[in-house]
């Protein structure tokens, strides 16, 4: 599904923040992204979710070489991966039902053809008597499960989480790894940056270590 | 499903928020431009109803001016003069003007005198006929032989002069209309860059999730549309405010030629002011938002 061949990355003329990075990531499969701060892991997801591109090396999503793809393309790759930022980046000026349906009102379909399917995700991270309200009066966990329910609602192939229990307790951070379990069995790949070891052994997953911008040789480069 | 549909909202929020980006100094630019296009728009409008009204006052007349000559009288020339011109194809009716109706022609410039001593040229008024061409070379050989002292004039120095002047100004009120186009269009961009920039996180936000450039235009372009054309009626309203002021305080013919002063019809064409507006800013919008997507990507 997603193949990183040598890949660099430096923010202007600063020093590489990913170096040599090599990994494949299958189809289906369930994935824990660690290392400490600064090991490059945002930086990664960056490049995964097209925010960035690489310096140097080749990139390959979905059968595409990201080098030979043309921009005007970007975006319907974009729409196969779903992202949950550690911000959020929820829109405060929308409810949480219309910041859930964005990724479905973008495609331009009107909204009765969406209106149940953005209920019931919303409905299923037990946000249902909180649909129509905003932001800025939602809790931290209840912010994480509506950023969560936007990057599922449209059933994207591949979903990515950045530090995702990071802002909730360890109740809500169990919680929301169900989340990710039980979408993992339904057919989507699952990449989660975190530095919660106790999310990591509770999971049975693979295991991708960063450390100062390379896959961690010491821990052994590979899933563990 | 524990869902609460009692407070789903009436109608689907826009995506980027109203206010931000300078929007209210944008009304006020686009306003005070839609009002200067409405006066612009009525001097061009102007400039062609005086040019139409010189060009139908002088080509529907002629004269012809009879001096006094040595090889034929007086009265022989104006005889021999009426006979060929009631004759000519193109001329509808000639008449000798009298004497009373030559002093007075003349009063403005040589005041009250007697005419009597003076060798005072005859005039005779001649109306063409709309439908059938003159031929003016013929008619002059045959007036230069009945009448030696008769000088044929169709105005046409005149009327050439009057309506490149009139058509000058026409051009030039049209060059005025497009630099306020541009001028607004360029407002626009700014502006557009502004909300765009201030609504950042929107930008970020619809991008991640696989928006494409036409799609987050069209999100921006209906807001700019509105607005331009909400400014637009406020620089009419401003407009035909000015129109009924001058209409009531009646200095209309002492500041511009009569012609040229706003005319009640002139308010259908302002009509276009409002709607030109919001169009511009909506293609300008549209345009500027592809440019910062371009740039910032």
């Amino acid at each position: 599904m997603i193949r990183f061949d040598n890949v660099g990355k430096r923010y202007g003329g600063g020093p590489e923040v990913l170096r040599d990075v090599s990994f494949e990531l299958p189809e289906g499969s369930l994935t824990f992204l660690t290392g400490p701060s600064g090991a490059g892991k945002t930086t990664l997801l960056k490049l995964i979710s097209l925010a960035e591109r690489p310096t140097r090396g080749t990139i390959a999503m979905f059968g595409h070489d990201l080098s030979a793809t043309p921009r005007s393309e970007l975006p319907a790759l974009r729409r196969r991966i779903g992202c949950v930022f550690q911000d959020f980046r929820l829109l405060d000026h929308l409810t949480a039902y219309e910041n859930v349906a964005l990724p479905l009102r973008i495609i331009g379909k009107p909204e009765n053809a969406w209106r149940n399917d953005v209920e019931e995700i919303v409905a299923w991270v037990g946000l249902g008597e909180r649909m129509h309200a905003r932001p800025p009066t939602l809790s931290g966990g209840e912010k994480q499960r509506v950023a969560i329910a936007r990057a599922v609602v449209s059933r994207p192939p591949l979903l990515i989480a950045d530090e995702p229990t990071g802002s909730v307790d360890p109740e809500m951070g169990a919680r929301l790894m169900r989340l990710f379990i039980e979408l993992n069995k339904l057919g989507t790949s699952v990449l989660i940056a975190t530095h919660d070891r106790g999310l990591i052994e509770a999971a049975d997953a693979r295991e991708l270590r960063l450390f100062a911008g390379r896959i961690n040789q010491a821990a052994g480069a590979r899933w563990t | 499903m524990d869902v609460n549909p009692q407070s789903r909202p009436a109608r689907t929020t826009p995506l980027f928020p109203r206010g931000g980006g300078g929007e209210g100094a944008l009304f006020g630019v686009m306003a005070i431009m839609s009002f200067l296009a409405c006066l612009t728009l009525a001097l061009a409008l102007g400039a062609a109803r005086l040019a139409h009204a010189w060009e139908q006052g002088l080509s529907g007349q002629a004269t012809v001016q009879i001096v006094e000559s040595d090889a034929v009288p007086m009265e022989a020339q104006i005889e021999g003069a009426l006979g060929i011109l009631s004759n000519a194809p193109g001329i509808a009716s000639a008449r000798r003007l009298t004497a009373t109706e030559s002093s007075d022609l003349l009063r403005p410039w040589l005041g009250d005198v007697d005419l009597a001593a003076v060798p005072v040229p005859v005039l005779i008024a001649v109306t063409l006929d709309p439908v059938v061409a003159l031929d003016a070379v013929k008619l002059r050989e045959d007036l230069s032989r009945a009448a030696p002292g008769a000088t044929f004039d169709d105005h046409s120095r005149w009327n050439e002069g009057l309506t490149a002047a009139s058509s000058t100004i026409g051009w030039g009120a049209y060059a005025i209309l497009a630099l306020i186009a541009l001028a607004a269009a360029a407002s626009v961009v700014f502006a557009v860059r502004a909300a765009l920039n201030a609504h950042r996180d929107v930008v970020d936000v619809l991008h991640m999730t696989g928006a494409r450039p036409g799609f987050i235009a069209s999100q921006v372009q209906g807001r700019f549309f509105l607005l331009g054309g909400e400014a637009g009626l406020a620089g009419l309203g401003g407009a035909l405010l000015f129109v009924v002021i001058i209409a009531l305080i009646g200095s209309a013919d002492a500041l511009f030629l009569p012609a040229l002063s706003p005319g009640w019809s002139d308010i259908v064409w302002f009509l276009l002011v409002p709607l030109s507006a919001a169009i511009i800013a909506m293609l300008t919008a549209r345009f500027a938002v592809g440019r910062f997507l371009a740039d910032t990507n």
